[in-house]
């Protein structure tokens, strides 16, 4: 796989996963799920800095080196597996908590925010990976 | 002169808060009256964890307070004065007659209460107590426990085991005297023992309907038969697993499990109609979309009830301060005896007494306190469960 498909199949999957969490999100809060107090905001302030982070380094940094690398064949497939694996548990992980809370006798908020910390080194974990496959296949 | 009722919750504070298990084995003080109605609230309150060992003590209190006092039915009035319910609570020991334990029993029996019961409950009942006295009369007022001087006169007096010395004369209008040498009394626990009903009275806000004798067939001669005809009804209804409790030795509660219902008074079907927490998921074995999405994207409500049936001759006059909270509804599921015992079911079923069948209903929002509500009449509830009491019509 070259460098640009793998590039262009991660960003894929970080926006799709990123516009669809959104929605979920943006529909509770409309619907008054986290309440009409100061908890208002609860749900994109678990979101936004368990996401932005990963979206914008991809974003940025490979629109940024958009050159004569993403022709090359990947040149490290384990971390690029790794990557890819990570970011679907990921986001994944993020869906399910989400999808499966009216499963669950906890309140949204609560489980929001005891599912952060987890999600915060998962987060690392991917940064990680992402950072990696992209100084490994820069020169 | 602020400086005085503010150095008097400070002193009953640091009692409160350090003293009891000392106290236990060396406080030479009669009990007060004002003691006696703090243990009390604790328990009716169901912010004792260790209710069995600390009615126990209220009781063995009592009758320490009733066997040294010169005057009996003084003390039971005072007590009553400040704390109507207490004496109803402690029945079987309001008497100077009541048999008696071993002072190390007590003793022990207490420490072990001090060791469980959180300090945070503890003060709270002081704060309401000292509240309600604040409220009620001069800053002078006694509050309970006692003073720190009968810990320190117990200290000089010698170590626990010496003998207890005769309490020093006390200006307090409640303060009990008890004789020297006078062994602290309580009843002995026995197997057909169960645990009185809590809180007494009922607090509020709940449903009820009131049966007196004549509407249950005459065949029912004895509180066991009454209980039958009760479960029996009630099970027929998909109820089980009732719990029992004592109103005074002449009658009984009998309480079902707390259920979800939805907004018809129907319960929930499959395992989530039994919700003894109060949690508002729903159920994959009636799962719905519709159910799904409403929960995923808004804001979950569930609403629970819980039957309490009292049988009593007692003319049951709700308490008004209070409101049921769910960990109370929780405690009856975990204190409540299994089963009507003899001694009690053996009583006959008299003109007198009389059926209150209470509703309480908790309405719950998600991520907020469940919060007790008033809505409809008993006679729905009974009628969406298809439960009749009494004679068949």
């Amino acid at each position: 796989m070259t460098l640009g498909r793998a590039k262009s199949v991660l960003s894929y999957m970080w926006i799709a996963g990123f516009v669809v969490l959104c929605t979920i999100i943006g529909l509770q809060t409309a619907f008054g799920k986290y309440g009409g107090g100061e908890d208002w905001d609860t749900g994109f302030g678990w979101f936004f800095p368990l996401t932005i982070p990963a979206l914008s380094l991809m974003l940025t940094v490979w629109t940024l080196q958009r050159t004569k690398e993403d022709g090359a064949e990947v040149t490290s497939s384990h971390t690029l597996a790794a990557a890819v694996i990570f970011s679907v548990f990921y986001l994944l992980a993020m869906l399910g908590i989400l999808l499966l809370h009216p499963f669950t006798g906890l309140s949204i908020v609560t489980q929001l925010h005891r599912s952060a910390w987890p999600l915060g080194v998962l987060e690392g974990i991917v940064m990680a990976l992402l950072g990696r496959l992209f100084i490994a296949n820069a020169s | 002169m602020k400086t005085v009722p503010a150095a008097l919750l400070m002193l009953a504070f640091c009692l409160v808060a350090g003293s009891l298990p000392t106290r236990a084995k060396a406080d030479p003080s009669p009990p007060t009256v004002e003691e006696i109605s703090f243990r009390c609230r604790l328990i009716r309150g169901g912010q004792d964890p260790e209710w069995t060992t600390g009615l126990r003590i209220a009781r063995a209190r009592l009758s320490e307070a009733l066997a040294a006092a010169d005057d009996e039915e003084r003390v039971r009035a005072e007590l009553n004065a400040i704390d109507p319910g207490c004496l109803t609570l402690l029945a079987p020991a309001a008497s100077k007659h009541a048999s008696q334990l071993p002072a190390n029993q007590t003793a022990d029996d207490e420490r072990t209460w001090s060791a469980r019961l959180s300090r945070e409950s503890q003060e709270e009942t002081l704060r309401e107590m000292t509240g309600a006295a604040a409220t009620a009369g001069p800053p002078e007022s006694p509050r309970p426990p006692p003073p720190p001087a009968a810990a320190t006169a117990a200290s000089d007096a010698g170590s626990p085991e010496s003998p207890r010395p005769p309490p020093p004369p006390s200006p307090r209008r409640h303060q009990a005297t008890v004789r020297a040498g006078a062994a602290p009394a309580a009843l002995p626990p026995t197997e057909s023992r169960i645990e009185p009903f809590f809180p007494w009275p009922p607090p509020q806000p709940f449903l009820s309907e009131t049966m007196t004798r004549q509407a249950f067939p005459k065949e029912l001669k004895t509180l066991q038969a009454v209980s039958d005809h009760l479960s029996s009804a009630l099970s027929a209804a998909g109820y089980s697993d009732f719990r029992y409790f004592s109103i005074r030795d002449d009658g009984f509660a009998e309480v079902t499990r707390m259920e979800r219902i939805d907004d018809q008074d129907r319960p929930f079907a499959g395992a989530s109609r039994w919700e003894d927490s109060g949690a508002l998921s729903i159920s994959p074995d009636t799962f719905s979309v519709r159910d799904y999405l409403i929960a995923l994207f808004r804001r979950r409500t569930g609403t629970f009830r819980v039957f309490v049936l009292l049988v009593t001759p007692e003319n049951m006059i709700p308490d008004e301060e209070k409101q049921l909270r769910l960990e109370t509804v929780q405690a009856w599921q975990s204190r409540g005896s299994l089963t009507l015992p003899d001694s009690i079911g053996r009583r006959p079923f008299s003109d007198r007494h009389k059926v209150y069948v209470l509703v309480y209903e908790f309405k719950k929002e998600e991520g907020e306190t469940p919060r007790t509500v008033k809505e409809g009449t008993v006679a729905d509830h009974l009628k969406a469960m298809g439960i009749r009491f009494g004679k068949p019509s």
